[in-house]
């Protein structure tokens, strides 16, 4: 060969080189962390450039050099990537050690990002589960004071101090009975009609969970059929509509049967007259 | 005379021990008995049916009655309560059929019950009797059922029925009535015959 031929040869391979090295030169390759300190159970995000459409690898290396993790993915079109990794709940677990890592991504190149990883155990973010409540959701109740229960768990620890029990509104929660698993409150009298309850737990990292309902409480004069308050013969119409009627005949009202055996008569009639006139 | 006494006192025993149970066996249920006043009646006459109750030991609390009659010969024309359950007890039912000849009734005191509940009528039934019956007796038909002060059913009732007469109106003999009048009218004609003659 030549010396004309060798230094035609060095002048196509070195145009080759500058033809090359721009679709993959550091300028184009970036990469960039959300934060600089990370906790357990958090999430690393790697954003970057790269040349649109080119592959991307990013590896995450310990303070000791070791790779804990590592994603592929390629180049949008506008020429951006993305990544996200999730750091242990608990620092050291196996190769995630707390202090200084190394986060790299390779495109032809690579550019690196550092960032510190602190020890100890993810921050609790579970709110406590309000897992039953009574009186259900939308019942009616007959007795004026119900027992009213709410349970509850939590992933970590409940804070029985947190706990909040309203009634209509007003704070009842000094006189309830409060566990880490349930409250448990007796009213001394409710009136007829709806009554909301609201309940407020927390647990010990300050995560709370809440629960709204409510049911209706019933209880009439015995006698007072059409529950407006009072018994009259407004009562004894409606008992005398169904009198004679058992339970498995139609038109038979279940109210009008005072005494529960399944049979309108004048049992009920007597009961119903027991009650006559109150509440006028 | 030792065995005089006690053979007195055993006497005395058998005569006073029957009658004292006799009063406790009356106590122990409720009677029930239509009374029917006047008990003879003519055709279009009225005539009242009551349901009377003695209630032995029991406080009533409420009742109902089954009145059956002949519908044939007699209607019933109104239906009141009597004083059994208080001055004003309240009415659950209060059927009367003309057609079928019945009337029922459910009535309840109004407050508390005190026991035991004297005797007294629970309801007054008043009847006609139809201008076409015949004479003839007829029966008034009972059942009855109560409660008692503390709203159980009172098991041991006694229900008995009665009965009406119904007669036929005397007819009127006029014969003696036509005798007098035309005795009477001859009488007063001859004097004043007699008189103008005069």
């Amino acid at each position: 060969m030549s010396g004309k031929h060798h230094v035609f040869l060095t002048a196509l391979i070195l145009m080759s080189a500058v033809a090359v090295v721009p679709m993959a030169s550091a300028a184009d390759l970036s990469i960039v962390l959300d934060k600089s300190s990370y906790s357990p159970g958090e999430t690393v995000t790697v954003t970057g450039n790269a040349n649109a459409g080119t592959d991307v690898t990013v590896q995450l290396f310990n303070p000791n050099a070791a790779m804990v993790d590592i994603q592929y993915a390629t180049a949008s079109g506008d020429g951006t990537y993305s990544f996200t990794f999730k750091i242990p709940s608990a620092i050291p677990t196996g190769s995630w050690l707390s202090g200084t890592y190394t986060a790299r991504a390779y495109s032809g190149t690579f550019v690196n990002a550092t960032f510190e990883v602190t020890a100890g155990t993810a921050a609790d973010t579970t709110d406590p589960v309000i897992s039953s409540w009574s009186p259900a959701d939308g019942a009616v109740v007959t007795n004026a004071s119900p027992t009213i229960t709410v349970g509850y768990s939590d992933n970590a620890a409940i804070d029985v101090s947190s706990v909040v029990l309203k009634i209509d509104g007003v704070d009842v929660t000094s006189g309830a009975a409060i566990t880490s698993s349930q409250t448990v409150y007796a009213p001394a009298s409710l009136s007829n009609g709806n009554h909301t309850v609201y309940f407020e737990v927390k647990d010990t990292s300050g995560n709370s969970g809440s629960k709204t309902w409510t049911f209706v409480v019933s209880v009439w004069t015995t006698g007072d059929i059409n529950h407006d308050g009072k018994v009259d013969s407004a009562d004894v119409a409606i008992l005398t509509a169904s009198y004679g009627r058992t339970s498995s005949d139609s038109g038979f009202n279940a109210g009008a049967d005072l005494n529960g055996d399944g049979l309108v008569n004048y049992i009920d009639l007597a009961m119903l007259g027991f009650r006559y006139g109150s509440g006028e | 005379m030792m065995h005089r006494k006690v053979l007195l006192m055993i006497l005395v025993s058998l005569l006073v021990l029957p009658s004292a149970a006799a009063v406790v066996v009356a106590q122990s249920s409720v009677n029930a008995t239509i009374g029917v006043t006047p008990q003879s009646v003519q055709p279009g006459q009225r005539f009242n049916v009551t349901v009377d109750v003695s209630p032995g030991q029991y406080g009533i609390s409420a009742g109902e009655v089954a009145v059956g009659f002949n519908q044939s010969v007699m209607k019933v024309v109104g239906v009141e309560a009597g004083g059994l359950l208080g001055p004003q007890p309240i009415f659950g039912l209060n059927e009367t059929s003309n057609t079928a000849g019945t009337v029922r009734c459910a009535i309840a005191r109004v407050g508390a019950t005190s026991t035991p509940t004297p005797n007294a009528t629970f309801v007054k039934i008043q009847f006609e009797v139809l201008g076409s019956a015949p004479a003839g007796s007829y029966p008034i038909s009972l059942t009855a059922a109560f409660a008692d002060a503390d709203f159980a059913n009172i098991s041991s009732v006694a229900a008995q029925g009665g009965t009406v007469q119904i007669i036929m109106a005397q007819s009127v003999d006029y014969t003696l009535y036509i005798i007098f009048v035309v005795a009477a009218v001859a009488i007063i004609g001859g004097a004043l015959v007699f008189l103008r003659r005069r």
